[in-house]
């Protein structure tokens, strides 16, 4: 009797992890989608892009894209031009892109002018407490070289 | 001799539902990598792999739950066991292959890089459900089997 009534929680229990994994695991792969690919990473660093790139690990760190949504909303005010994309996908399609962009760590931030990196990369922890804090000193200390 | 065993029992329970515990609620916080991953195999196409890839994470989960309680510790194994064997089927015929979406992040079961290493740990987690088993039918397990 105990046996079936364990098997019968369980396996309720069961479902809804198979329900909650498999509606994030949706809007994963819908965020994926959204983000850059590497045809359109490519083109804009030919365009000659001058801005701010951000490369995530959107498969090792999840976490990226509540992440990305800060620092998108902290940048946009800031005036300069932005795009995301997920590295290890687009780096696997195009590997030129990766040493374009100089990325030795992910997630990073890469300052860009004229489709080429300027200075390092900022690496972004996500677990770091002062995430946008650490961002909005990065962007004003290297902003002034993308105009310049 | 019985209690021994009884007590080895316990012991290889608590070790596999720790690591079944791991394993799976990795794959559950990060489901579409896995799903991912498991694309990696070529097995199914990816729409099944998205609905496979989470049954197998809430199964991997459900089999160490039951492994760890008394009750239903026989089914956990069966199941465990038979994870194993595909696991280690699986493993064997991709030995040596890197996956080009492996994260390292679930390195008992879907590894960046299969190695004979991961082979045998899998090997051990199969010898331990396998002594689980055995352990019923000999009579050695804590509580009888009651459905």
């Amino acid at each position: 009797m105990v046996s079936w009534v364990i098997m019968v929680v369980s396996l309720a229990i069961g479902v809804y992890f198979f329900k909650r994994a498999s509606k994030k695991a949706e809007a994963q792969a819908q965020f994926l989608m959204q983000i850059g690919t590497a045809p359109f990473v490519r083109k804009k660093l030919n365009q000659r892009f001058t801005g701010y790139v951000l490369c995530l690990d959107a498969m090792r760190y999840p976490k990226s894209q509540a992440d990305t949504d800060r620092i998108f909303q902290w940048i946009k005010n800031t005036g300069h031009h932005f795009f995301v994309f997920d590295a290890p996908s687009v780096f696997s399609d195009d590997q030129t892109i990766a040493n374009d962009l100089q990325v030795e760590f992910l997630p990073a931030l890469v300052p860009v002018k004229e489709g080429a990196p300027v200075g390092e990369a900022l690496f972004i922890p996500s677990a770091h407490p002062q995430l946008v804090q650490m961002v909005e000193n990065f962007v004003l200390d290297t902003g002034r070289k993308l105009i310049a | 001799m019985k209690t021994t065993m009884i007590v080895l029992e316990w012991i290889l329970s608590v070790g596999v539902f720790g690591l079944y515990y791991k394993s799976s609620t990795q794959k559950l916080r990060n489901p579409y990598s896995f799903v991912r991953v498991v694309d990696d195999y070529q097995i199914f196409s990816l729409r099944m792999t998205s609905v496979l890839a989470p049954i197998l994470s809430v199964t991997e989960l459900l089999a160490g739950i039951w492994l760890v309680l008394p009750w239903t510790r026989l089914v956990g194994a069966v199941i465990g066991s038979l994870f194993q064997i595909l696991f280690m089927i699986l493993m064997i015929k991709n030995l040596g292959k890197t996956f080009p979406n492996g994260c390292g992040c679930f390195e008992m079961n879907s590894p960046k890089t299969i190695t004979g290493k991961h082979v045998l740990l899998n090997f051990v987690i199969l010898v331990s459900l396998a002594f689980i088993i055995v352990s019923h039918f000999m009579g050695w397990e804590a509580f009888q089997w009651n459905f």
